[in-house]
């Protein structure tokens, strides 16, 4: 029996050697698309937002409004020189915001109309862009603490003379230098309160306490390979599906099927035998796009080989018995093309392989990729052991083990 | 008092309404090459898959070398070799590779194997191309690597079903002779399902004549055309005259004379026989002269239409080979 799985084996790969444009599609093209989508969303996990910036002011505050604004990761700025330009290409589509600071922008903040700063938006996006003026506003609020209290003490020494019943003649007369008074008390104040606004930052009354999960390991972030890596890996492995649904097909209509069981071979091996290469297959393009990965995105392997290749080959069991079952149900060509290729877009639709945060909840658990993908990020980002993806293998090995059971039992070969 | 190979005893496969073998027995005896001679679809190939295992009889029952097919199969399939109508090759591998594979899953395996594989492939001569892909083959070359792949496990037993369907001449005849030194030289029976009565006819030593999934008949050859006499006579008439029916069935060298139907008539018309006189469009009856001796016959047949005055409008002189017998029995031609 084991001979004849070998045999069978041994074969079937001689016969899929010869699809070598399937290759591209196992091998090469789930690390186009893990670049492509790696160089789209970037590779920290947070999306950032790409807007214009114009700074017609010539005054401190709005170069520090600048300079707050370019401290914000989620912002990414092109610089330009008018908002005229600015209004035409975000009316163009080109950007979905531009944030302008207008001319005097520095000086207005001091008098009692205030400063404005002004979020030119596209209309078929200005939804999104409101993204953008919440964003805005954090940045450019820290600031306008320091010209807010500058403002007030101007506006108090302007009013004191009326409140207390003298004028600024009688100041000066009493010898005092009303301007350098201001400035001083001005400064005086501005570091008091900046002082006091920096303390309740720092000691707020309500306070948010971060703290680590307690049996967590140190380890970093999961960036986006991390999730894409093995995402497009095991969707693109479940295509193999349908490259076998296609050769048991072929059998079928050659008259090699009935020529092969008028031999001493039962049901058993001769499906394992179609099983096998088909699952090797899958092992070694999961293995090739990691390695890949690896050496081009800097994808991070983790720390336990031994669950690593447990998983990877638990993954590639479970593409041979769903695609084993697949080809023994269906019964004509188109069927053969069409069914494989819907099954493996839904399942990786519902299992978040495709968009990492998509997910259809209660249903991607019922897919192969769920499982393989979770136990590969905590293989590989999260650092875990073997103990932590042991529901994984179990759930992976369950697949593949129940779709060929019922595979052998619904195989007809004549 | 020879020994059989294999037994066929009220062998019944049914599709649903549809009967593909109908109550069929036969027996081939060890060393024998045994014939199933009928059109397409009179349920040769079903009966060759229910035989070697493929599916089980609706009814009935079967052994091969004492052992039931259906519960011994395993066992059965060791000393069986199939070579299957279809060209049932993988085309992207080599004509080696495809007789290795099915050697392999016959569980042969190092040196008799190889050993095996080359000895099948130089006895159908395709030693030259073993190593070339078998979708560069001409037809009859594919059809001798379906051939060897038969006869990579050294079956005692080889059911040869429909082996030289669109071969060329030449392959046609490497193909018999492979069978006939098969035969020969290594006494090895063989089942040989045809509908080339040629075939049969050089080849096999019992012929089973089958129809409609029916085996109809069963004997040598040659005494399958003795029992038919000298031959057959198709008389195109103007009228179904039964005086003249009666009067040509008492001619001496007549054994029957019956009328057929205008189908039968088409059928005899469509096979290159030795027309004497082309069908007439107006034929309105077709009287079938079994002859004892076609020649005297024909003669006397002549000689009474001409002296009663009956109108002759077309006449085929068949002569008597298993094409006959089988129109004979059914009425239709083996190619239809």
């Amino acid at each position: 029996m084991f001979r004849q799985i070998w045999a069978m084996t041994r074969k079937e790969i001689k016969l899929a050697a010869e699809y070598r444009g399937q290759w591209l599609l196992v091998f090469l093209t789930p690390i186009i698309f893990i670049a492509v989508m790696g160089a789209t969303f970037g590779n920290t996990g947070a999306p950032t937002v790409a807007i214009y910036l114009v700074n017609e002011d010539e005054g401190r505050l709005g170069r520090q409004v600048v300079n707050a604004l370019r401290d914000e990761p989620t912002l990414a700025f092109e610089m330009l020189p008018s908002r005229v330009e600015a209004d035409r290409l975000v009316g163009e589509g080109q950007r979905m915001a531009a944030v302008v600071i207008p001319a005097g922008f520095s000086q207005a903040v001091l008098t009692d109309a205030g400063g404005r700063v002004e979020v030119i938006v596209d209309p078929a996006r200005e939804q999104t862009a409101g993204i953008v003026l919440g964003q805005v506003q954090a940045a450019t609020a820290p600031l306008l603490i320091d010209a807010e209290v500058e403002r007030g003490v101007r506006n108090a020494f302007n009013t004191a003379p009326d409140a207390f019943g003298f004028t600024a003649a009688d100041l000066q007369e009493a010898g005092i230098d009303l301007p350098a008074v201001t400035k001083f008390l001005a400064a005086a104040i501005k570091g008091v309160v900046s002082s006091q606004v920096q303390d309740a930052i720092d000691n707020p009354l309500v306070r948010i306490d971060v703290q680590p999960a307690t049996d967590a390991a140190p380890r970093q972030a999961p960036t986006l390979f991390d999730y894409l890596v093995p995402g497009y890996s095991v969707f693109f492995a479940f295509f193999l599906m349908g490259l076998m649904a296609e050769t048991v097909f072929q059998e079928r209509i050659s008259g090699t099927l009935r020529r092969v069981f008028s031999l001493p071979i039962g049901r058993i091996p001769f499906l394992l035998g179609k099983l096998l290469p088909y699952s090797l297959i899958a092992m070694l393009q999961i293995v090739l796009v990691f390695a890949a990965s690896t050496l081009l995105f800097d994808y991070d392997l983790g720390e336990a080989p031994l669950a690593l290749g447990l998983l990877i080959v638990a993954t590639g069991l479970s593409v041979g018995g769903l695609g084993i079952l697949v080809s023994v149900l269906v019964r004509s060509e188109g069927q053969a093309n069409s069914i494989p290729a819907l099954l493996t877009l839904t399942m990786a639709a519902v299992s978040g392989a495709l968009f990492p945060s998509i997910q259809a909840p209660g249903l991607s658990q019922l897919t192969p990729h769920y499982w393989a993908i979770q136990g590969f990020l905590n293989v590989t980002a999260l650092h875990g052991d073997l103990s932590s993806i042991l529901p994984n293998l179990s759930a992976l090995l369950a697949i593949a083990f129940g779709a060929f059971g019922v595979a052998v039992w619904r195989f007809k070969h004549a | 008092m020879p020994g059989y190979i294999l037994e066929a005893n009220h062998l019944v496969k049914q599709y649903g309404a549809l009967t593909a073998v109908n109550d069929v027995s036969f027996a081939v005896e060890e060393g024998e090459i045994f014939g199933l001679l009928g059109p397409n679809g009179a349920g040769k190939s079903t009966a060759i898959a229910i035989l070697s295992g493929l599916f089980p009889p609706t009814s009935g029952g079967a052994a091969i070398g004492g052992l039931d097919v259906v519960h011994n199969l395993a066992k059965v399939k060791q000393i069986i070799g199939v070579v299957p109508q279809d060209l049932a090759l993988y085309p992207t591998l080599s004509g080696r590779e495809n007789v290795r594979f099915f050697g392999e899953l016959y569980g042969l395996r190092g040196k008799g194997l190889q050993t095996r594989v080359d000895e099948v492939l130089g006895y159908v001569g395709m030693q030259e191309r073993a190593n070339d892909r078998v979708q560069t083959y001409s037809g009859g070359m594919k059809r001798r690597i379906n051939l060897a792949a038969g006869l990579v496990n050294h079956p005692r037993l080889l059911f040869l079903d429909e082996p030289t369907v669109g071969v060329d001449p030449q392959s046609r005849n490497h193909i018999f002779e492979s069978v006939a030194r098969l035969n020969r030289e290594q006494g090895m029976s063989i089942l040989y399902t045809t509908h080339y009565m040629e075939e049969a006819e050089r080849l096999c030593h019992r012929v089973g004549i089958i129809d409609r999934g029916k085996l109809i008949a069963l004997d040598t050859p040659r005494r399958l055309i003795a029992a038919l006499g000298g031959g057959i006579i198709q008389l195109g008439l103007a009228t179904m005259d039964e005086a003249a029916r009666a009067a040509i069935e008492a001619l001496p060298a007549v054994r029957s004379a019956t009328f057929a139907t205008e189908s039968t008539m088409k059928s005899a018309a469509s096979r290159p026989a030795e027309v004497v006189m082309p069908v007439q469009a107006n034929s309105k009856a077709v009287l079938k002269i079994e002859a004892s001796h076609n020649n005297d016959a024909l003669l006397q047949v002549l000689h009474y239409c001409n002296e009663a005055d009956v109108e002759i409008l077309s006449l085929d002189l068949l002569e008597p080979n298993l094409e006959t017998v089988f129109l004979n029995l059914t009425g239709k031609s083996l190619r239809d």
